[in-house]
């Protein structure tokens, strides 16, 4: 099967992941009227793809990546640890979980391989909790995806859920969405590029405002979405 | 920094390891101190500080038992290279308040970053609250401070960190490089809570996603078995009342409060005053005192 093939698949926004039911803050920016439109939609998900995207979802497909590179199954269990530390919103948490237990279960029938159901097993068996970034990482480096062309994946089709997901919700023309993603499409590399160059010690940092959102999307009243 | 090496009267020889023995770089300032239940009240059973950091005699504010501890930095500021190391033993069933004789100022750090690494260590049944003032970093400076808490089940922990930026001469703000927390807290040795923040103004830093247009970050961190959701609820409708926020509302803090994957909350908070940071961070402190501890509220008296 040839690679582009499977990235598309693992990347497809009808991928079952659950992605369409996670707004992973937005939402309370669109409740709070911060996000209400195309350029504001647009400067949102800049800002996310700067901030939480590359310093904790890239970082940890890269960290990832890194371990399958040295085949340690002790690494990927430091690292889903580390994640679950990581993602202080309660939401967030619960919505790296929820994905990263689907994409395990997709990846068992679609992308199988050592890899992936090495992870899925210690997820069964309770020694790993089971994340978003990791099961993607995994599920495509399984399937002989290289780290760089991942990470750019991930980030793309997480920006691309998150646009059809505000495209409903605003409400946006669809072709205000696509004028969306092509402008976050030029931004995308550069943050792969930031997320290869990030000092370690900022993995996982938050950005406040955005936690805070997060936070406060657990108590917002008429929600559309899980996160 | 001018003042070296004093040990202080009254820490007895040995109990904390590694004394001066050190092959890394000097601290430019240290503190070590040991904190142990006498009788009805804890106290201070081993102290060591050398540099430019000092601690004031414990007082104790209430009737609980509980002393407090003021840190301070004759030094005036930290400044690029500079490196200070804090650690604090808390033992089975003592409790500590730490705080700071005045805001924590960082300055330009052409020499690399100010560092403050902390080691909190919480034995069966310890209480630490650590409510430091507001740390000041001001143009062009860099500050790295890593915390790390190392506690039993049934320990009890409140971290709390105000960060703000200094005045530029032109009068312009948020021109610091960066400011990067990390706190980490294990229990029983198995990672519990990595608590990262990072503010670079330079970088977006001051966007909307970052501070949103706010001066001010406040942070609550509390790991507590007493904390389920119950308490996270409590909070939060305590926060609500008192500080009924939109994001739109100028004046008004932007408050959020999450649970943990382990018992325990932590809380941020965006304002524009650290006389309203604080009290939003001293609320929650308050409600936890009364709530859990039939204390009464801080009192944070400079000395």
């Amino acid at each position: 099967m040839s690679q582009l093939a499977t990235l598309l698949q693992l990347t497809d926004s009808a991928l079952p992941t659950g992605a369409f039911s996670h707004s992973f803050g937005l939402e309370s920016y669109l409740d709070s009227e911060e996000v209400r439109d195309e350029p504001t939609l647009l400067a949102w998900l800049e800002g996310f793809l700067a901030t939480q995207l590359t310093y904790t979802d890239a970082v940890a497909v890269r960290r990832a990546c890194a371990v399958v590179g040295v085949g340690g199954s002790a690494g990927i269990e430091v690292l889903d640890a580390e994640l679950t530390a990581l993602l202080v919103p309660a939401q967030i948490r619960a919505a790296s979980l929820k994905m990263g237990r689907r994409v395990l279960e997709i990846a068992h029938y679609a992308f199988p391989s050592p890899l992936a159901e090495e992870y899925g097993a210690a997820v069964a068996r309770g020694r790993c909790a089971g994340h978003y970034a990791i099961a993607f990482a995994l599920a495509g480096a399984g399937q002989g995806l290289g780290e760089e062309t991942l990470v750019e994946a991930y980030l793309y089709s997480t920006l691309t859920s998150l646009t059809y997901n505000a495209v409903r919700a605003i409400p946006l023309g669809q072709l205000a969405g696509q004028r969306v993603l092509a402008g976050l499409r030029t931004k995308v590399p550069s943050a792969v590029a930031r997320s290869r160059m990030a000092d370690p010690r900022h993995f996982g940092a938050a950005a406040p405002a955005l936690e805070i959102h997060q936070m406060r999307h657990e108590h917002q009243r008429a929600r559309m979405f899980m996160s | 920094m001018t003042s070296r090496l004093e040990s202080s009267p009254g820490s007895p020889p040995g109990t904390a390891a590694g004394e001066g023995t050190t092959a890394a770089p000097p601290l430019t300032g240290e503190l070590r101190l040991r904190v142990g239940v006498r009788g009805s009240r804890s106290t201070a059973v081993g102290q060591f500080t050398s540099g430019a950091l000092r601690v004031l005699r414990a007082h104790y504010p209430d009737a609980s038992g509980q002393p407090s501890f003021t840190i301070l930095n004759p030094g005036g500021g930290y400044l690029g290279g500079d490196s200070y190391s804090t650690r604090i033993d808390v033992l089975a069933g003592a409790s500590v308040l730490l705080t700071t004789q005045s805001a924590t100022k960082v300055y330009r750090t052409p020499q690399g970053p100010a560092q403050a690494f902390q080691h909190f260590d919480l034995g069966p049944g310890a209480r630490l609250e650590s409510v430091p003032d507001a740390l000041i970093a001001y143009r062009d400076a860099r500050y790295h401070q890593d915390t790390l808490v190392e506690m039993a089940p049934d320990a009890s922990l409140a971290l709390a960190e105000i960060v703000t930026q200094g005045w530029a001469p032109d009068g312009s703000a948020f021109r610091f490089d960066e400011v990067s927390l990390v706190t980490r807290v294990r229990i029983s040795g198995r990672l519990a809570v990595a608590d990262n923040l990072l503010i670079q103004p330079g970088d977006g830093g001051a966007g909307p996603l970052m501070l949103g247009g706010r001066s001010h970050v406040a942070s609550l961190l509390v790991v507590d078995a007493r904390a389920d959701d119950g308490a996270v609820a409590a909070v939060r409708a305590l926060v609500a009342e008192r500080f009924p926020a939109r994001a739109d509302s100028p004046g008004v803090p932007l408050v959020g409060v999450t649970r943990l994957a382990v018992p325990g909350f932590a809380l941020r908070a965006l304002a524009d005053s650290t006389q309203c940071a604080e009290a939003v961070i001293h609320g929650v402190l308050d409600w936890m005192r009364a709530t859990w501890h039939g204390q009464g509220p801080l009192n944070l008296r400079k000395l």
